[in-house]
């Protein structure tokens, strides 16, 4: 008896890669299957009715995205800038610009308070001169958040105004147009993918900030306690509450994820 | 002069220090080997690059002049560019790539969406509107973006290796619009090519840039008689010839024959021959070639161990011998000989 084997162009992965790629998996799925065993589903509903969950998971939605606005907003001159002027000391402000990423958050909190804190080096002043005290506030909030989330929008963009022609900024100088009409409609609809997932994954970012947030801004309810911190509070004394929220930010996180996949890692919209 | 420009400029390796001048309605080849150059001078003309010395005058306008401050960017001098790799704007129709250059000076849609259509109509590009810069062939785009860098009248219209992204099909055809475009363009056109044939064709003057210096400057016919250095002996100083092809024979413009070795192109067409494929013959040679014809000497110019004679008669052109065999000729201005050329040694392409 012959056996056909089906006819295969990609070679198979050895064996114990196979082995260990499976475990790596099981590594991310199983405490996802350890929340959803533990979690209340019949109570659900009502503890995400709970006035207190509703104004962490409200004050989250709004401080994210004025964190996504404000990455947005300072973040694209700054990938710009990156991207096509040559100056001194460029991969030094880029490093700067990214540490965040790779930064433990609670360390970007502390050094937000030495910066922006009622006695630290910009605050006094903002504090004698303006009567502005930023921590424990929500702007504080908004300020952790933007702080670790901004790098994510000018990694992505900085890559896509990289790829993007420059040659076709010199076009459209040559036909006559200002580098701001260039810029508004060369360089930006070319980008436009790259805008969209810097725009969501730097909010991915601010929405699930914990460390840098209760560093700077404290965890007062209804001004600073953002659901990541609400979560992590909730395991001490409502441990459904804490699963369900849990939950609650896995779940939109898969999704932004899954969302920005084909138009993320699957190069974006057609160029065409 | 519509165009006046001395430039100088350090790029890389390159040290580019070339004067160029354009007369309204002239179009000047840029000749050169690759890394020349030329594609530098053409972006120093259009202010995409400011020169270090020298200066640009642009209808006696000074656009680029280092010593006294001047630099108009590229926005506001009236060049139009058509780059090598054409870089129509990708997300734009063809429509809005062509009005762009209206449209970014202030014109209002509805009338620079009607100066597009007329330009696409006169490119021989309408219905391509609404199609994407992806959905063209190569042919199409040239077109488009010749339009599109018409479309603004600029006086001054610089080509980037215009023809170099085509197959050669669609050459022939878009090289015979181009120079139909080019005849009816009233400012200076400055051309990039390193195809002699795309120079001989195109333009009216060819400038011959060398390692950023221009080595030699004048028509066609003067410099296949005279090249002034190796490179321009080599690949420039090649015998060029318009006329028409029919059934394998090229019938050269005047009325001279030439048996060609291909026979599968017919048309308008132009033959190139190379100098050392001359021979020239004190008296009618027998054998092989059929190409034989009376020939009278107007010119010697000796080069070393070679000589380039410059030939009149029923087909001009200029040989290029050994010393050796021009002393054996007695070559001299107003000798009269043979001269001769193998079919196979012409090369044909349709004009």
């Amino acid at each position: 008896m012959t056996t056909r084997t089906a006819r295969r162009t990609e070679r198979g992965l050895p064996l114990p890669a196979l082995a260990l790629a499976v475990i790596a998996i099981a590594f991310f799925a199983l405490p996802l299957a350890g929340l959803m065993s533990r979690a209340p589903w019949s109570d659900a509903v009502s503890i995400l009715r709970r006035p207190r969950v509703r104004q962490a998971l409200q004050l989250s939605i709004i401080c994210s995205l004025w964190a996504t606005a404000l990455s947005a907003l300072f973040g694209l001159p700054l990938a710009w800038l990156l991207a096509r002027r040559r100056f001194i000391g460029r991969s030094v402000v880029r490093a700067l610009c990214t540490l965040s990423m790779v930064l433990p958050p609670v360390v970007g909190g502390v050094a937000l308070l030495f910066a922006l804190g009622r006695r630290g080096l910009v605050g006094q002043w903002l504090d004698r001169w303006f009567d502005i005290r930023l921590p424990f506030t929500s702007a504080a909030v908004v300020v952790a958040q933007t702080f670790v989330a901004m790098p994510f929008f000018i990694v992505t963009v900085e890559a896509a105004i990289r790829q993007a022609d420059p040659g076709h900024d010199d076009a459209a100088r040559t036909l006559g147009a200002s580098s701001w009409y260039s810029f508004r409609r060369v360089t930006l609809p070319a980008i436009r993918s790259a805008l969209v997932a810097g725009a969501v994954l730097s909010w991915a970012r601010a929405f699930g900030e914990f460390g840098a947030t209760i560093t700077f801004a404290g965890s007062f309810p209804g001004r600073t306690q953002t659901l990541p911190l609400s979560v992590y509070l909730a395991l001490d004394n409502d441990q459904l509450q804490a699963i369900v929220l849990a939950l609650l930010m896995v779940a939109v996180s898969f999704a932004v994820l899954v969302a920005l996949r084909d138009r993320w890692l699957g190069g974006g919209e057609l160029t065409t | 002069m519509t165009l006046r420009a001395h430039i100088v400029v350090a790029r890389g390796s390159l040290n580019l220090d070339v004067w160029l001048n354009a007369a309204p309605g002239e179009v000047v080849a840029l000749l050169g080997p690759n890394g020349a150059g030329k594609t530098t001078i053409l972006r120093c003309l259009a202010g995409l690059l400011a020169i270090e010395r020298g200066s640009i005058a642009i209808f006696g306008d000074v656009v680029d002049d280092p010593a006294s401050r001047v630099f108009v960017p590229s926005e506001r001098r009236s060049c139009g560019v058509m780059f090598q790799q054409y870089l129509l704007f990708p997300h734009m129709s063809v429509l809005e790539n062509v009005s762009f250059g209206l449209r970014a000076r202030g014109v209002d849609k509805a009338s620079a969406h009607q100066q597009a259509r007329d330009w696409l109509t006169r490119v021989g590009s309408d219905g391509l509107e609404s199609s994407r810069p992806a959905q063209l062939s190569g042919g199409q785009a040239q077109r488009v973006a010749l339009a599109r860098a018409l479309a603004s009248e600029p006086q001054v219209l610089l080509l980037d290796e215009p023809l170099a992204a085509l197959d050669a099909t669609t050459r022939v055809e878009v090289r015979r619009e181009l120079r139909k475009h080019l005849a009816g363009f009233d400012g200076s056109a400055v051309l990039v090519t390193h195809d002699p044939v795309d120079a001989y064709t195109l333009a009216d003057r060819v400038v011959i840039v060398e390692n950023g210096h221009v080595v030699q400057d004048g028509t066609f016919v003067e410099i296949t008689s005279h090249p002034r250095s190796a490179y321009v002996a080599e690949l420039v100083g090649v015998n060029l010839l318009t006329g028409s092809m029919m059934g394998g024979v090229f019938a050269v413009d005047g009325g001279a024959m030439l048996v060609v070795a291909t026979d599968d192109v017919d048309g308008a067409a132009i033959a190139v021959i190379r100098p050392q494929a001359v021979s020239l013959h004190a008296n009618r040679p027998d054998g092989s070639p059929r190409n034989t014809w009376r020939a009278a000497v107007i010119d010697v110019d000796h080069r070393g161990e070679r000589v380039r004679v410059r030939l009149e008669g029923p087909i001009q052109l200029t040989a290029e011998i050994t010393a050796g065999a021009a002393a054996a000729l007695s070559i001299k201005v107003g000798l009269e000989l043979w001269a001769a050329v193998k079919a196979t040694e012409i090369a044909v392409t349709l004009n």
